[in-house]
């Protein structure tokens, strides 16, 4: 209890966690690599992590993608100039020996994790959670019952040498390095974490992987890889801090989710990166016969974002939901939170949430693709995009493409941008509310969709971080 | 009216250099248009007149570059709008074209004034055509435009100014054979607004754009369109509504039919630039796919740069009947094939009957080569 | 002991005066039923008194237990007591019933605006709907979305019901109602007022009169008070008309 109230009344106060964060020391690093990132630099890398050789062959092969593949050109100019990889740490393992007991993990270290309640939660509301520091994971921790029930949470790395012709099936598979940031995560992941659900098991509260960025000038590539086998259930919930750092870092992380045949995944990432961070987040499920994937994208931190949560929907009957909320607070704050759905098969449907909240001249896009391809008889899909602007400033952009090539498809789009009316924020002030608390009442209510679904003790802190998000862009206005 | 040399040069310069389109989103879209169809069509540079359309019917013809008929309507010389740096195929119709043809339209009859651009040749030649069209301040103007390809390419650019609190009612109907480029770009004067009907049908690569800058305040546009493609048909229709002045107002409502082996693609983008405060877009779509090898496509994009917005909206479907409609029809009697060609029937005579009563005469000419397109199947 | 009194109050909107010299007063445990022909003021009188920034205040005082309250920000007056229930809510499809409701309470009693409802408050709650004539599930909705017209009445009047303000501004609580309706409603100002809430109430019929029985009456004409008595001037009003009535002014 202590700990949570600590946190809820140093967010109460008008600390964004981002200072939470920034009032600890910086952790020593055990090794770093640096510089232009070549062969040797990606050899290296795999050496350090002591990995099978189809491993390193896959990160060559994607460190030659890296280089053939042609720089996107739907970034902003400004992104890509503050991503000159030469100047970044690409590699840095914290000098911590993994534990799946909070006590051995150094106070120092400790204190970042304490400061936002992660051990707190894990023990309230987890099943299991694995905590990465930089480049590695720190932490890793599961309730006996489900080891005992044959789930597998594991470290990324620790996977690739326990269950090679596990990971092997999956690793960059779906999503293989087709574009130059996907090729350049495969050649650099570090940490991430290695989900495997036996068959019929359902684990009943989430698994959480957090991540921590502690330094400037940084990149982090973790991969995390969640396999659901056939009837199983998961929720998965991923969730990123850094504290305010003196220049930016780089976030180009791989989730892979597998939902065999009527299994569930459940996987919810609330970004909540410092406003150094630039992020990308290559995100995609393949769906077998019957099984759901529900992605929900909380995109509230970070300068820049670049968010695509997809699914293919391969099997007969598969379905998919993707959430999307995004807030663009501040001046050139750049948020893209798409979703991109694949109808690969017959009966399959798709429902697409995407909210959006711009303020203070932050940009909020969404970009997205629903694709039916012929044959896929009876799908459907529904896709609705709500963009709020708060002021004068700031921009709502909603760029949505649906190709259709099956005539017993059904593909719907809807969307609304504006801004909050006068009449709603008088009728609160009527109610005794500040119009700052109207606003923010009205924002918190907006985005609910995505609040609701999460653990109680996840929904109040981000409540709260999105209340002071928006007290600050009162005081701001 | 000639192109002047230096925008000739420039276009000739750009024209092998620049990209037909530049997509500026993720690696997932494609282009919507096969640009790489015009690769084969080749420039005349308006030598060959060929086969004259039947002129009577108009009040003015442009065909294969020339004006034909309507030299009473000619104004003086004005600025051309476009520039060939937009893209490869506007610097190609630069280079392609000789002269521009600025006409006004003041306004004083009531009736339609009806202008033909036409082109045709041999299947690899290209023939382009460009008119002006200055509509007076405060005229109320009944203007329909033919686009109509009678085989090889063609690229048309209509530029149609409204002055201010005047009323363009507006029809267009466009039909085309081999690769087609088509741009229509409304400039709107405050106050001014106006009323589009449009028609698109068929084309083995047709891309229809219109644009539409609402520059004056409180100006608008209200555009209803019907897009047609059967057989190996590819159209791609464009409606690009720019909110520049403030108080600015957009509707538009699209519906599209795919039969057989034809692509449709309906894309609709409206934006509210930060100088157009207090603005409204609607934009609303309807891809109907009547076939089992038809494909429907939507991209509907929104763009708001200030949050002094009356509010902008869009939606779009693509779908066929669905299974209960069907059900319910197959119980009236009718197969689904029959329902869909009830359908189809009722979109395309439901648009037309839409159309203001001052497009009669033309109305019953496009009636019936459409009836006869549908029940031709 | 509260009192709300109104003090040569006039009134502008959109350059246009509506209300021009009106004065009276209310406390505790009253009930003042304000009457008077469509377009005669009271909406315009409720939505200055609860400081809404459209109606410019000319000259007079609004003076809330002896403080002059004219100048405060709607949410200010609200705190200090002050609550008006709308004629023709708003509707806000984003914030629910029951965290609105939470929020007021937990404002008035400085916690945090989404703190969780104090078990005291979820069991009035429940008491409250019953009482009004809703049922859970319209807590649960955005305010007043998708709800009828008596539904949104109910609604406003359960609002009253649980924040208890010192002074009410009730705006038409009987139109759209049924017999029934009326009657509840009715019944909740009652205990309101008995309660010690000091009630200020507009309608055009005497039925829920009838029921909460108010202390004085007031009409109002053309932004002016035209008369001032008993329940008499009610059953006048019911027999000739406001024509008539206040023809023979």
């Amino acid at each position: 209890m202590g700990m949570r109230h600590d946190l809820y009344n140093l967010i109460e106060d008008g600390i964004t966690p981002e200072e939470v964060l920034s009032k600890n020391t910086p952790v020593r690093r055990s090794v770093e690599i640096k510089g232009e990132v070549t062969k040797d630099v990606v050899e290296e890398l795999s050496k350090i992590k002591r990995e099978p050789d189809w491993m390193m062959r896959l990160r060559l092969r994607s460190l030659e993608l890296f280089n053939k593949l042609p720089t996107p050109n739907w970034l902003p100019n400004w992104v890509l100039d503050n991503i000159n990889l030469e100047d970044y740490i690409s590699y840095a393992r914290p000098d911590v020996n993994r534990s799946s007991n909070w006590d051995e993990i150094p106070p120092e270290v400790r204190q970042y994790y304490e400061a936002l309640n992660i051990p707190e939660i894990e023990a309230r509301a987890l099943m299991g959670l694995g905590a990465q520091l930089d480049s590695e994971i720190i932490y890793i921790n599961i309730r006996k019952q489900l080891a005992e029930k044959g789930v597998v949470v594991l470290p990324m790395e620790e996977a690739v040498q326990k269950y090679p012709d596990l990971v092997k099936q999956y690793f960059m598979r779906v999503f293989p390095p087709e574009h130059k940031f996907a090729a350049l995560h495969g050649a650099l992941w570090s940490g991430g974490v290695f989900v495997y659900v036996p068959p019929g098991v359902r684990i009943e509260a989430p698994i959480e992987g957090f991540f921590l960025i502690s330094n400037a000038g940084e990149g982090q590539f973790e991969h995390t890889l969640v396999v659901a086998d056939k009837g199983s259930y998961i929720h998965y919930i991923e969730g990123c801090s850094a504290p305010r750092l003196s220049k930016y870092s780089f976030h180009d992380g791989m989730v892979e989710i597998y939902a065999h045949e009527g299994a569930k995944v459940k996987f919810t990432t609330v970004q909540n990166w410092s406003r150094n961070v630039i992020n990308f987040n290559n995100k995609r499920a393949i769906a077998e016969r019957n099984a759901e994937v529900e992605w929900v994208e909380a995109s509230i931190g970070s300068v820049a974002s670049f968010v695509y949560p997809s699914t293919i929907l391969k099997g007969e009957g598969a379905k998919t939901e993707i959430t999307g909320i995004t807030i663009a607070n501040g001046k050139g704050h750049v948020k893209e939170n798409g979703a991109k759905v694949i109808h690969d098969a017959p009966n399959t449907s798709s429902k697409v949430v995407n909210k959006s909240i711009s303020a203070n001249g932050g940009t909020a896009v969404y970009k997205g693709v629903v694709y039916v391809r012929r044959g896929a008889r009876f799908a459907r899909s529904h896709v609705t995009c709500d963009s709020l602007v708060l002021d004068g400033d700031s921009k709502a952009y909603t760029i949505p493409h649906d190709q259709v090539f099956d005539d017993t498809a059904v593909v719907t789009h809807e969307a609304y941008t504006g801004r909050i009316s006068e009449d709603k924020i008088n009728y609160l002030r009527t109610r005794g509310l500040t119009e700052e608390e109207a606003k923010s009442l009205i924002v918190l209510g907006f985005i609910s969709d995505v609040t609701e679904g999460l653990p109680f003790e996840y929904a109040m802190v981000l409540n709260r971080v999105i209340m002071l998000e928006f007290s600050k862009y009162g005081k701001v206005a | 009216m000639l192109i002047p040399s230096e925008l000739r040069i420039k276009a000739r310069e750009l024209a092998n250099k620049i990209p037909y389109q530049l997509i500026k989103d993720s690696p997932t879209v494609k282009y919507y248009t096969q640009w790489n169809l015009f690769d084969r069509c080749i420039e005349t540079g308006g030598n060959t007149l060929g086969k004259l359309p039947q002129s009577n019917d108009y009040d003015v013809v442009i065909h294969n570059g020339e004006l034909i008929k309507g030299v009473e309507l000619l104004g003086d010389q004005v600025n051309i709008g476009i520039d060939p740096s937009e893209s490869r195929i506007i610097a190609r119709h630069l280079v392609n074209l000789r002269e521009v043809y600025p006409i006004v339209i003041k306004g004083d009859v009531e009736d339609e004034v009806k202008v033909l651009l036409s082109y045709g040749g041999e299947q690899n030649e290209l023939n382009s055509n460009h008119v002006i069209i200055n509509v007076s301040d405060y005229a109320v103007v009944n203007l329909a435009l033919s686009i109509v390809g009678n085989g090889g390419c063609g690229t048309n650019v209509v530029e149609v100014n409204v002055g201010d609190g005047a009323t363009l009612n507006l029809l267009t109907y466009s039909t085309n054979i081999n690769p087609s480029f088509s741009l229509i770009r409304v400039t709107e004067g405050s106050g001014a607004s106006v009323n589009a009907y449009t028609i698109v049908v068929n084309g083995e690569m047709t891309h229809h754009r219109e644009d539409y800058i609402l520059q004056g305040q409180g100006a608008s546009i209200n555009s209803n369109s019907l897009e047609f493609g059967s057989g190996n048909s590819r159209v791609d229709y464009m409606i690009n509504i720019m909110h520049v002045g403030e108080h600015t107002m957009s509707n538009s409502t699209t519906r599209a039919i795919a039969l057989d082996s034809a692509t449709v693609v309906h894309r609709g983008f409206g934006r509210i630039t930060d100088r157009g405060r207090w603005s409204s877009t609607s934009i609303e779509g309807k891809v109907f796919i009547g076939s089992s090898n038809a494909v429907g496509m939507s991209v509907p994009i929104i763009m708001v740069d200030t949050g002094d917005v009356n509010g902008a909206r869009h939606s779009a479907t693509d779908a066929s009947i669905d299974e209960d409609q069907e059900l319910y029809l197959r119980m009236r009697g009718l197969s689904r094939e029959e329902a869909i060609g009830l359908v189809v029937y009722d979109m395309v005579t439901g648009f037309l009957d839409s159309i203001s009563a001052s497009f009669k005469g033309s109305v019953s000419q496009i009636r019936e080569s459409l009836m006869s397109l549908i029940r031709g199947r | 002991m509260a009192e709300l009194r109104i003090e040569d109050l006039a009134v502008s909107v959109d350059g246009k005066l509506i209300i021009n010299g009106v004065s009276f007063g209310v406390r505790s445990g009253e009930v003042l039923a304000l009457m008077g022909p469509n377009g005669s003021g009271k909406t315009t009188l409720f939505m200055t008194i609860a400081g809404h920034p459209r109606y410019n205040v000319v000259r007079g005082k609004v003076m809330l237990d002896g403080e002059d309250i004219v100048k405060l920000p709607p949410e200010e007056r609200f705190l200090r007591g002050l609550m008006v229930a709308f004629q023709t809510p708003t509707v806000v499809p984003e914030v629910r019933l029951s965290t609105l409701i939470t929020a007021m309470i937990n404002k008035i009693n400085g916690r945090k605006l989404t703190d969780p409802a104090p078990p005291s408050l979820v069991n009035s709650l429940m008491k409250g709907i019953q009482e009004v004539g809703l049922t859970p599930a319209h807590l649960s909705r955005g305010i007043n979305h998708g709800f009828s017209g008596g539904e949104m009445k109910r609604s406003e009047i359960l609002q009253l019901l649980m924040v208890k303000p010192k002074v009410a501004l009730i705006d038409e609580p009987d139109s759209g109602l049924d017999v029934d309706g009326v009657f509840a409603v009715g019944k909740a100002l009652l205990s309101l007022a008995n309660s010690g809430t000091a009630i200020v109430l507009t309608t055009h019929s005497a039925k829920i009169l009838h029921v909460v029985k108010p202390t004085r009456v007031l009409v109002l004409n053309r932004g002016r008070i035209a008369a001032e008595g008993g329940m008499e001037l009610v059953e006048e009003i019911e027999k000739v008309g406001y024509e008539n009535f206040l023809k023979a002014r």
